[in-house]
């Protein structure tokens, strides 16, 4: 799991899509491309995002992460399941768990650029937000060994990640306790709601936090109605929101601070691709039918879509590709082809 | 690749306070919005008006017409230098409507 290699990136460019960028095209060598409904649909949503580059103002950059994204996912769809992925992942993010003890305990990390209780995540909520994911991903191939690793990122206590958390686990046991379910849905949503008055929830683990509070949520209901007025049919091209927003920016002092991102993946496609979204959105809800485990890992990073920007997070990206073949494998029975003539790098990450 | 040695260039270009750096840094990468409006980022943060300084806000504001704090810069820089604003000026009333004083 590359976050930053301290030292050596300047963190502009997030590392793991450069490392996406670079490894995808070999994911892909060895993989058939079926013609599956979803594969259909994903190629033309890319085809669509493509094409809006004829009216984005600069949109090669997003345009890449999502067919980065997209090789993850046809590759994900080779795999028999995540258990090796999800090993590979914890073991990754126990390196980041290492370094935000080592910073809760001011001890000094030169190597680090930030002072912020975030491992090699740079931001807080991303740290949260893969922690959460990863979690997951440990509860639903039960390796509970790696529990340990994702605490840390789970103490620095986003709202989001908090909400997503109580209905993704609660899905756990909903089959047999549907009371306790109950239970920690609202248990999770008081504790947002506690971190909405407080600055965090365990206030001697606050070095680092973002500011917790109602004004990130009453930027974000801002930044959203004015972002309503830049809905276009066939949207401002892909990567167009940082450049095309301001346009319509009413409340917001951009002079002071740029909104990259909507924080919510959801209105922010629509704004950039209008229609051209639309197939995504048939890809969820076809994946959303499901009955699988991994729903859980969909469901989680749907949740913290609506107030963050997880799509173009990478690392939690890559693992909602990875969950997403293994349910669009399950959407058509597992009638998914696999070539046997795989390098033998991919046959070892496959398990029985 | 590109993206990486873009990166590493802007990051010791903005601690060496290196302009050269930041540039390569810019035309290494300009696919990445930051990278591409670093050295207009750089006279920002210099707080210095002068011709050159101009020069590189109008070539990021060519890059992102939107973006308001180079607006906001090529404003002030403008009257320090006393040249015309009442284009820029405009511009920016409209994209930051909250920004008063500059009326």
């Amino acid at each position: 799991m590359t976050a930053s290699i301290p030292g050596i990136v300047g963190l502009t460019v997030n590392t793991s899509w450069a490392v996406m960028w670079l490894v995808s095209p070999l994911l892909l060598l060895n993989c058939k491309i079926g013609l599956t409904p979803v594969n259909i649909l994903g190629a033309t949503f890319l085809s669509y995002a493509a094409l809006s580059l004829l009216w984005s103002p600069h949109g090669l950059l997003e345009l890449m992460q999502l067919l980065a994204l997209a090789s993850v996912f046809v590759w994900g769809l080779s795999l028999a399941n995540l258990k090796n992925v999800t090993i590979g992942l914890s073991l990754g993010l126990a390196v980041s768990s290492v370094i935000a003890i080592l910073q809760y305990f001011k001890i000094d990390l030169s190597i680090v650029t930030t002072e912020k209780l975030t491992g090699l995540f740079i931001n807080p909520n991303i740290y949260a937000e893969v922690s959460g994911m990863v979690l997951i991903l440990i509860l639903i191939y039960k390796l509970w060994w790696y529990i340990p690793v994702v605490i840390p990122g789970l103490l620095v206590s986003s709202r989001a990640v908090v909400l997503a958390l109580g209905v993704s686990l609660a899905m756990f046991v909903w089959a047999r306790f549907k009371l306790a379910s109950i239970i920690i849905v609202i248990t999770s949503w008081f504790i947002a709601l506690k971190l909405s008055a407080r600055d965090t929830l365990f206030s001697d683990l606050s070095i680092g936090t973002s500011n917790l509070n109602t004004q990130s949520l009453n930027i974000r209901l801002d930044m959203w109605y004015d972002m309503l007025f830049g809905f276009k049919i066939f949207g401002n091209g892909i990567g167009s929101f940082v450049y095309v927003f301001p346009e319509y920016n009413k409340h917001l002092d951009t002079t002071v601070s740029i909104a990259e991102y909507a924080h919510n993946d959801l209105l922010q496609l629509i704004f950039e691709l209008g229609i051209g979204a639309i197939p995504l959105l048939i890809i969820a809800w076809i994946l959303l039918k499901v009955n699988d485990v991994h729903k859980r890992a969909l469901i989680f990073f749907l949740i913290i879509g609506l107030f963050g920007f997880p799509l173009h997070t990478p690392v939690v990206a890559f693992m909602l590709a990875l969950a997403a073949a293994q349910l669009a494998k399950l959407s058509l029975g597992g009638r998914i082809a696999i070539n046997s003539s795989r390098l033998p790098v991919f046959n070892r990450m496959e398990t029985e | 690749m590109l993206s990486i040695a873009a990166d590493y260039q802007y990051l010791i270009g903005w601690k060496q306070s290196d302009i050269n750096k930041i540039e390569m840094a810019a035309s290494l990468f300009p696919l990445n919005r930051n990278i591409a409006l670093g050295p207009s980022l750089f006279y920002l943060s210099e707080n210095y008006p002068s011709e050159k300084a101009l020069s590189v806000l109008n070539r990021g504001l060519t890059y992102d017409p939107n973006a308001v704090d180079l607006l906001q810069a090529k404003v002030t820089y403008s009257i320090m230098l006393g040249k015309n604003i009442t284009e820029a000026q405009s511009r920016l009333i409209r994209l930051a409507p909250n920004l008063k004083a500059i009326r």
